[in-house]
């Protein structure tokens, strides 16, 4: 008898982050990222999206890029690479995991209520490509403490410190250890840092 | 300066016991080496020390971060009172075996 080992779709989280780790100023400023992005970094991200084809996003995120996004694939003085990046950002599915959001703001959208845990799993046996976390920080934190819904952790660190803003994680019960699995640098500074959590220790 | 990936020098108390690289010799080499380096004075900023008024007044000439592999949540933000926003130039990275990841900046 064989069995078959099915592959699951894995989640990655995708952040932006300041050397002091913050996901933005506070209030919500991403000036210090939109000033460091240039072509290599395009083809960074833009190689990441592509491995993907679903979007987690939490309501603040979302929001703020169901404003963005739709009027970027429409201008024509947009980077050639950036817009096909703006085009699978659009239409690429989006899963928001909101309590409050009532109506979806952005084309492709899904709004979930339900147990984020149950979810997740359900998300990743259902076939398809990986899928992808961009900001969502109240998201990402509740995953993190739900232990293993996040297969890989991308930070993009940039040559900044803030001194103050939306951090990274918010308050973790337990230590989150890693293991770095790929780091890369770019031409404006920026360091992309790739981890995968650690197998938790099993307890008798 | 040893820094959790969340940014933290310590833990709430001033825990340290996530920086554990004991066995990565390359590592601790390294962070000898740059003690050790004659001419310049060495700052470290860790739990016992987050005085930032020397970074604030543009009077370091080399950062040296070593970030661990590990998220720490809540702890030392050594950075809050740094004023304003702070670019840095990224001169060199390095890898350790451990997964620490050095980042070596200077001021913009």
């Amino acid at each position: 008898m064989r069995s078959k080992m099915k592959v699951m779709r894995k989640v990655i989280a995708s952040i932006n982050v300041s050397l002091d780790s913050y996901m933005s100023g506070p209030n919500c400023e991403l000036d210090w990222h939109f000033e460091r992005w240039g072509p290599d970094l395009a083809q960074s991200f833009g190689e990441q999206l592509s491995a993907a084809d679903t979007i987690l996003l939490g309501r603040v995120t979302y929001c703020a890029m169901a404003r963005y996004w739709p009027q970027k694939a429409q201008d024509l003085s947009f980077p050639r690479e950036d817009i096909a990046f703006a085009d699978m950002m659009n239409n690429y599915t989006k899963i928001v995991f909101t309590k409050t959001l009532t109506a979806s703001a952005w084309g492709n959208s899904k709004l979930v209520k339900g147990n984020l845990q149950r979810e997740i799993c359900k998300l990743k046996q259902q076939p398809g490509k990986d899928m992808i976390i961009y900001g969502s920080g109240k998201l990402i934190t509740s995953m993190v403490e739900h232990g293993g819904l996040i297969d890989e952790y991308v930070l993009w660190v940039h040559p900044v410190i803030l001194g103050e803003g939306k951090p990274l994680f918010k308050c973790l019960s337990n230590n989150l250890d890693m293991k770095l699995v790929k780091t890369n640098t770019f031409r404006s500074g920026v360091v992309m840092l790739t981890y995968q959590p650690q197998p938790a220790m099993m307890e008798n | 300066m040893q820094l959790s990936v969340d940014g933290f020098v310590a833990g709430p108390a001033g825990e340290t016991d996530w920086q554990q690289c004991n066995r990565d010799a390359a590592l601790k080499d390294y962070i000898r080496y740059l003690k050790d380096e004659p001419g310049c004075e060495v700052i470290e900023y860790g739990s016992s020390n987050f005085d930032v008024s020397l970074i604030r007044e543009g009077q370091i000439d080399e950062y040296y971060f070593f970030i661990y592999p590990t998220a720490i949540g809540k702890g030392t933000a050594i950075f809050q009172s740094i004023g304003s926003k702070k670019n840095l130039r990224l001169v060199n990275t390095r890898s350790f075996e451990c997964g620490v990841v050095m980042l070596f900046y200077k001021p913009e």
